[in-house]
């Protein structure tokens, strides 16, 4: 009986294991021409596609994903605001108008809401959010009072542990909120992370509250009401002092179009210097500054964070647009050295035919391009353009490169 | 060669090769969240877990150095885990009255093994919108999209192609869909995983279709973040004429709707309109549901939730069924469960949908299963240690 088992189960062993390895390489991808096989029905409960939506209608933008100044709904308002620099939006939950996130890791989070209820109840449930106890009603009343949308607003600074419905505590938290009531609505901005990454992002939440603006929807009447003017804004007595945010943000051109002259040098923490000629273009997703040049040249710089897959590794990536070989690391260690930052890195300097993502060839095409990495953050700058063209940028490109500094 | 193989099966029906394997799942666990940091869940989940070979790599805080170490997969990890199980707690073991409950233990954990490879492979899951009144009998996944091409005014059918067929067919790579129904022929490529139809401006080059390019952005952490996109050439069989077109997944809310996908791309062939469209996957469910009030408690002096649920009608074959689903409560039927997940309303509060989780798991309840007979073989073991225990002290005060 124990034999018969045996042999049995030793007759499943290789076999079950050979299927489940298998199913997990089951990976064969199909060929250049696939028959359609798939077939679903529509559900009758479903709304069907309407037909004949022009491209502009299909690819109107959704809020969500728009860099600055959307406008969002609440009772009878709509509002506008500048996103500040380095926050992210995120989808509108049940509970807020707009929602941000900021940090490294988006552990900071900021949100514009409207809701019922007094302005006493709601700073004090944030208070019960942060382990401290309620507010007395001379407490609250006391509570430093700002100019905003042309109201008085309550700003609330909190410091504890934090706990968000049905969530651990996160200790060492703090909590900045604004506070005020348009035409009996409370409308809140609360600003919620850890301590230090709060008190970093200080200057962004005033310039956040500042620029909002509320615009009456036309059946509430009209205007448009403004925030206060971030220079209009004193900051609590207790409260660290903050730098003036005296440069441009980086998308602060909303026209889209290419800007008259060169526009800001610095951003995102660098600064440079635009070389003579360099017409600003408009902001870009992933680019920190686009410039153009001549007829049909650009320059473009990205930064991204870490090392950003290496030096080497980009290199190779640009040569490929250009249908050449890679090269090994003793080739690059080769190259013509340029100084970006704080080292030497190599300088490329590629032409023929090149290809866009899209596999679209441009010949008699000149790429000039150097992959700053590190650890701390990467920098790419890039000049492509016509052979012609960009053979008279070389000098001005390789001074834009070595302009660069960075802030600690 | 006999002892060969008989030594292989030794070493890896034994102990420590089941030791190891779990040494190997603790550092993939380990390395997997550190990763997930910086990539999100769903990318870490693939790598790490989902894979049969992988290569984690160390950043050295000193010269910037970077150390790349390969690894066994999750999924490989697990695969040699489970022959290991059956090998050495099944095959291996000596079977006895003692050893009754051991391999029960084993019989148990290769069940659950088996119930996560049947919820990996099989399992389906996403979520469902309903407004008061509302019906629905399908669910949308949140990160599975599908190519759906419907005849407009027909019968309802869709024909589909699924994303495992045009996930790799980014930059200049194309493939072409074809159907005998279809009067035309679909070719697709430029495919991006997080992108936006944007308005081209002319000077940029690039592809462009009716005025639009897609612009790709960088992945998002969270996967449903991210929106597809791709360039589509319609090629008419009869004329062979060709027509440039962007589908987009661009989701955008609607009240009416909730997260509802960009509308298709029509395409004209004769008399007849066809509309294809990047949508995520739907799955039918085989009961419909009603959702009759959305009840929704706020905190005291506010409108902030503190709990909501929905009161739903199940219908079926002429049936109908009043069901509550609440926190921890969900409603399972027909091997699909739907939980309460969230809701959304307007932020003044009118305009609520609830939305609802549903997960199709034909292997839902395995865990449980094999927690009872772990337990039932745990308890057998136990006792038996206990007997022959008190069997031994009983003698030893005797003698």
């Amino acid at each position: 009986m124990n034999s018969i088992l045996h042999s049995a189960l030793r007759a499943f062993v290789a076999p079950s294991v050979l299927a489940v390895l298998a199913l997990g390489m089951t990976s064969c991808g199909p060929g250049d021409r696939v028959e359609i096989t798939g077939e679903s029905v529509y559900s009758e409960h479903r709304r069907p596609p309407l037909v004949d939506v022009p491209s502009a209608t299909r690819f109107a933008k959704p809020p969500a994903r728009t860099a600055s100044a959307v406008p969002a709904s609440g009772p009878g308002f709509h509002f506008h605001w500048d996103t500040p620099e380095g926050w992210r939006e995120a989808a509108p939950t049940p509970f807020s108008t707009a929602s941000f996130e900021f940090g490294p890791q988006g552990e900071g989070a900021c949100s514009l809401s409207l809701i019922g209820g007094s302005l006493f109840d709601n700073a004090n449930r944030w208070r019960n959010q942060m382990g401290l106890n309620p507010y007395e009603q001379d407490e609250f009343i006391a509570l430093q009072q700002f100019d905003i949308l042309g109201q008085q607003a309550t700003f609330v600074r909190l410091e504890g542990a934090f706990t968000a419905r049905g969530k651990d505590p996160k200790s060492d938290y703090q909590l900045l909120g604004m506070m005020l009531e348009l035409n009996g609505t409370g409308v809140y901005v609360k600003m919620v992370g850890p301590a230090q990454l709060v008190t970093d992002e200080v200057t962004n939440f005033i310039n956040f509250v500042g620029s909002l603006q509320a615009e009456a929807d036309s059946a509430h009447g009209a205007a448009t009401v403004a925030g206060a003017a971030t220079s209009d804004v004193e900051l609590p007595p207790d409260h660290p002092p903050v730098a003036a945010s005296s440069e441009p943000a980086p998308t602060a051109d909303s026209s889209g179009g290419p800007a008259s002259g060169q526009g800001y040098t610095s951003g995102q923490g660098y600064t440079w210097d635009a070389p003579e000629g360099w017409l600003r273009g408009p902001d870009r997703n992933m680019r920190l500054v686009t410039y153009g040049i001549g007829q049909a040249s650009e320059a473009y710089v990205t930064p991204l964070g870490g090392e950003a897959g290496g030096e080497l590794a980009n290199i190779n990536r640009w040569l490929g647009q250009f249908d050449q070989p890679s090269i090994s690391q003793a080739e690059l260690d080769a190259m013509a050295r340029v100084s970006v930052l704080d080292k030497e890195v190599a300088f490329l300097e590629v032409s023929g035919t090149s290809k866009n993502m899209q596999g679209v060839a441009t010949p008699d095409q000149t790429m000039l391009g150097v992959a700053y990495s590190s650890p701390s953050g990467s920098l790419f700058v890039r000049l492509t353009g016509p052979s012609v063209e960009v053979a008279g940028q070389r000098d001005a490109f390789l001074k834009f490169c070595a302009s660069f500094t960075r802030s600690p | 060669m006999k002892e060969f193989a008989r030594k292989i099966f030794q070493s890896y029906s034994s102990f420590g090769f089941a030791v190891a394997m779990i040494l190997i799942l603790f550092a993939l666990t380990f390395l997997g969240t550190l990763e997930q940091v910086d990539h999100g869940l769903f990318e870490v989940q693939k790598k790490y877990f989902e894979s049969m070979v992988l290569v984690h790599t160390f950043t050295l805080p000193v010269a910037d150095l970077s150390l790349p170490l390969p690894l066994p997969g999750g999924y490989l990890v697990m695969a040699l885990l489970f022959g290991n199980l059956i090998c050495g707690g099944l095959v291996k073991i000596r079977k006895s009255k003692r050893t009754v409950g051991i391999l029960i233990i084993h019989v148990g954990m290769i069940i659950l093994f088996l119930g996560a490879l049947v919820t990996f492979k099989l399992a389906d899951h996403g979520n469902m919108f309903l407004a008061e009144g509302e019906s629905t009998d399908e669910f949308v996944s949140y990160n599975i999209w599908n190519i759906e091409i419907a005849k407009a005014g027909g019968s309802g059918e869709v024909l589909t192609i699924p994303q495992e067929h045009f996930l790799d067919l980014q930059g200049a790579r194309t493939r072409t869909f074809h159907s005998e129904g279809l009067p035309f022929d679909i070719e697709v490529g430029g495919y991006e995983r997080n992108c936006e139809a944007t308005e081209a401006v002319t000077s940029e080059g690039g592809r462009v279709a009716d005025g639009y390019r897609l612009q790709a952005f960088p992945l998002e952490m969270q996967e449903p973040a991210n929106v597809p996109g791709a360039y589509v050439t319609i090629t008419d069989k009869k004329s062979d004429e060709k027509i440039e077109g962007i589908i987009w997944g661009g989701h955008k809310f609607e009240m009416s709707q909730g997260w509802v996908s960009s509308e298709p791309l029509t395409v004209r062939s004769g008399d007849d309109a066809y509309t294809i469209a990047l949508t995520k996957k739907r799955w039918k469910v085989p009961f419909v549901v009603r959702l009759d009030d959305f009840i929704k408690d706020v905190h005291p002096g506010t409108t902030m939730a503190s709990n909501y649920e929905s009161e739903v009608t199940k219908l079926e074959g002429g049936q109908e069924e009043k069901i509550r689903i609440y926190m921890n409560h969900p409603l399972r039927h027909k091997g699909y469960t739907l939980f309460q997940e969230s809701f959304q309303e307007r932020s003044d509060g009118t305009g609520q949908k609830s939305q609802l989780a549903v997960w199709r798991n034909p292997a839902d309840q395995w865990p449980l299963y094999s927690c009872v007979i772990m337990s039932v073989g745990l308890l057998i073991h136990m006792v038996q240690k206990l007997l022959k225990y008190m069997k031994a002290e009983s003698k030893r005060r005797t003698a």
